[in-house]
C-alpha cells in the first residue's frame, strides 16, 4: 500500500474523527471540539452545522435508544424522561461511552458494551440516587439481570446446607419490570414521558429471575406468585424457612432441575 | 486486472432486504420477467449463508449478482483489515459478482459495522489520496474491481464536488464508479448548487458501470433548507428521474441500473424494474 501524503492523511483522519464525535455531542461539546482543532479542520467542520446536523443528531440518538430501550426498558425510559434529548447527547459524549470497549465484528452500537457504558455513566453522574424508589429498584433488577451478582450464601436447615447452584445469581424486584417498561411506553404515547414516569404506579407483583451460567450461556428461570413465595427462603435469609420446606413440591422441582444444591454436614 | 475491461451484460437490477427479502425477490422475478437482468446483494463479510442463498436464487432466476458489501470500510479511519477483505472476496466469488460496489463512507469504526450510522466521506481534497490508496489496496487483496459510489449526505462536510472527488479517486486507484442519482440530487440541493454542473462533463464516464435510483423524501426546514433523504419504500421521484435522464447518456459503459427499493411491494418494485429496463434499453441497443 503506497504511503499517502502524511499531512493530508493526518488532516483527513482528524476531520473524520472529529466529525464522528461531533455527531454525538451537545452544542457546548461541539464548541469545545471546534476550538481544540487546528484551523483548517476547524474551518471545514464549522460549516457542519444547522438543522441538517440536528437531524443527524436525532438519528444517532435513535440508534442508541433502540438498543438501550430494549435492554433497560424502565431505566432508559426514565433516563430520557428526566434528561431529555440533550441528556442522551451528554451520555454520548461521556468518557464512559467514548471509552467503552470496542466489539469488533459486531454492529454498532453493540448491546453489551453499550449497556456497560450506560450504567457506568449513570453511576458517574450519580443518577440513580435522584430517581423514584421504584426506578432505582428497576435499575437494580435490570443491572443484575444483565451483569450478574454474587451467589447468595447457603442456609442450614434440618442439618442440611441448601444453596443455589454454583455461580447462580438472582435478579428480583417487587414488580414486573419488563411489563412496567411496556406500560411506560403505552402511557408515553399520550403523556410527556416525564409525566408518564411520575404518574404510573407499579402494581405489586414480585418477580425473581435465577440466572444460572452453564456451558458459556446463561439459563434464566423466572419465578413469580406462590412459587416465588414458597422458594424465596432459599436465597433470602430474611425469610423464615417454612415448615417442611425441603419436602415441598416446589423445592423438589427446583432441586431436580439443578437450580439448588443440598449438602449434608 | 483491468477494471475497464468490462465484458458483462447490461440491464436493470433490483435489491431487497438481504436478511428477509427472498420472498419479495422471488415475487419480483416472477413479475418483472426478462426486464430484470441483475440482482444486488447487500451483506456483511461473514454472511456466507446469505451469499450462497442469493447466489442460488440468481442462478435459478437467470439473474447476474451485484455485490454491495455493507462493511467495506473504504473511507474510515480503521486500518483496512486484509482478513475481512479476503472474506469479502470469497463472498464476491460465491456470488460471481463482477465487482464490489461501495459507498465512499466510513463503514466501520473500531471494527464495529456502522450499518445505521455510516459516515460519508468528507468532501475535502485530502480525501482523494487517502481513499485512493485504500481502494487500490482493497482491489489488490480482493482481486476484483471496486466501484465507488457517491454516498448520501444529510449534512455538509467540506464543500468539494462529490463527482470531481470521485473522478480523482477513480483515476488514481484505477477503479470503477457508481452514481447514486438520488444521493447526488440531495447533495447538490443541500449545497445550494445547480443539479448539473459544468464539471460533470469532465467526469470519466467510461468508468461508470452502475447507477442507483431510489425514492427520496424532501425534509423541509423552516429556513427554506431542504434535506433530501433516501426513501427506499417510495418510487423514484420525478426530479431524480429527470436528473438521471440528463446525466446518464454520457455513461456509455453503464451495465446496471439498480432500483434500490427495500420496502416496496413486489408489484411496485417490478414496475420500477420494468420502467428502468424500458428507459435504458434503447441506449444500450445503440451502444
Amino acid at each position: 500500500m503506497t504511503a499517502p501524503d502524511a499531512s493530508g492523511a493526518v488532516r483527513y483522519v482528524r476531520i473524520c474523527n472529529a466529525l464522528w464525535d461531533m455527531l454525538s455531542c451537545t452544542s457546548e461539546g461541539r464548541q469545545r471540539m471546534l476550538e481544540a482543532l487546528p484551523p483548517y479542520e476547524r474551518a471545514v467542520l464549522s460549516e457542519t452545522a444547522g438543522p441538517s446536523v440536528e437531524l443527524e443528531l436525532a438519528r444517532r440518538r435513535k440508534t442508541m435508544s433502540t438498543v438501550l430501550l430494549r435492554v433497560f426498558p424502565v431505566t432508559y425510559f426514565a433516563f430520557v424522561a428526566r434528561e431529555g434529548a440533550d441528556g442522551v447527547l451528554r451520555l454520548l459524549e461521556s468518557r464512559a461511552w467514548r471509552g467503552r470497549r470496542p466489539q469488533p465484528g459486531s454492529s454498532f452500537p453493540p448491546a453489551a458494551s453499550t449497556s456497560e457504558a450506560f450504567v457506568q455513566y449513570l453511576d458517574a453522574i450519580g443518577w440513580p440516587a435522584r430517581q423514584y424508589h421504584w426506578v432505582r429498584e428497576a435499575l437494580a433488577f435490570e443491572r443484575a439481570y444483565l451483569f450478574g451478582g454474587p451467589t447468595p450464601p447457603g442456609r442450614r436447615i434440618d442439618g442440611v446446607t441448601v444453596r443455589l447452584a454454583e455461580s447462580t445469581w438472582v435478579a428480583e424486584a417487587s414488580f414486573d419490570v419488563p411489563a412496567m417498561g411496556q406500560a411506560l411506553l403505552e402511557q408515553g404515547r399520550f403523556d410527556p414521558w416525564e409525566d408518564a414516569l411520575a404518574l404510573l404506579k407499579p402494581p405489586p407483583a414480585p418477580r425473581a429471575v435465577l440466572c444460572v451460567p452453564r456451558a458459556g450461556q446463561i439459563r434464566r428461570v423466572r419465578l413469580s406468585g406462590p412459587t416465588l413465595s414458597a422458594l424465596r427462603w432459599v436465597w433470602d435469609d430474611a425469610i423464615a424457612v417454612p415448615q417442611g420446606a425441603l419436602a415441598s413440591p416446589g423445592f423438589l422441582r427446583m432441586r431436580g432441575a439443578g437450580l439448588v444444591q443440598t449438602a449434608a454436614p | 486486472m483491468n477494471p475497464l475491461d468490462i465484458s458483462t451484460v447490461r440491464g436493470a437490477s433490483y435489491s431487497c432486504d438481504a436478511a428477509k427479502g427472498l420472498d419479495v425477490a422471488e415475487a419480483v422475478a416472477d413479475r418483472a420477467g426478462t426486464a430484470a437482468t441483475w440482482y444486488s446483494v447487500g451483506i456483511l463479510n461473514h454472511q456466507q449463508d446469505l451469499a450462497l442463498l442469493f447466489a442460488e436464487f440468481c442462478r435459478r432466476r437467470q439473474l447476474r449478482a451485484l455485490f454491495h458489501p455493507v462493511d467495506l470500510d473504504i473511507c474510515g479511519t480503521d486500518p483496512l483489515d486484509d482478513d475481512q477483505l479476503r472474506e469479502l472476496g470469497a463472498r464476491a466469488a460465491e456470488l460471481d459478482a463482477p465487482w464490489l460496489n461501495i459507498d465512499l463512507a466510513m463503514w466501520c469504526r473500531h471494527g464495529e459495522a456502522l450499518l445505521e450510522a455510516m459516515l460519508p466521506m468528507p468532501l475535502v481534497a485530502e480525501a482523494v489520496a487517502y481513499t485512493a490508496d485504500r481502494v487500490k489496496h482493497a482491489q489488490d487483496v480482493l482481486q476484483r474491481p471496486l466501484t465507488i459510489e457517491n454516498p448520501p449526505y444529510l449534512f455538509k462536510v467540506g464543500d468539494g464536488d462529490v463527482l470531481q472527488l470521485m473522478h480523482e479517486i477513480a483515476a488514481r486507484a484505477d477503479c470503477l464508479m457508481t452514481i447514486d442519482v438520488g444521493h447526488l440530487y440531495g447533495l447538490r440541493r443541500l449545497q445550494g448548487r445547480a443539479l448539473i454542473q459544468p464539471s460533470d462533463d469532465d467526469l470519466d464516464w467510461d468508468r461508470v458501470v452502475e447507477v442507483h435510483l431510489s425514492g427520496t423524501y424532501d425534509r423541509r426546514f423552516p429556513d427554506e433548507l431542504v434535506v433530501v433523504d433516501d426513501k427506499h419504500d417510495w418510487p423514484v421521484q420525478p426530479p431524480v428521474w429527470d436528473l438521471a435522464m440528463a446525466l446518464l447518456p454520457r455513461a456509455t459503459n453503464l451495465r446496471a441500473v439498480l432500483a434500490e427499493a427495500e420496502g416496496l411491494s413486489p408489484d411496485e418494485l417490478a414496475a420500477s424494474v420494468i420502467r428502468f429496463a424500458d428507459a435504458f434499453r434503447p441506449w444500450w441497443e445503440r451502444s
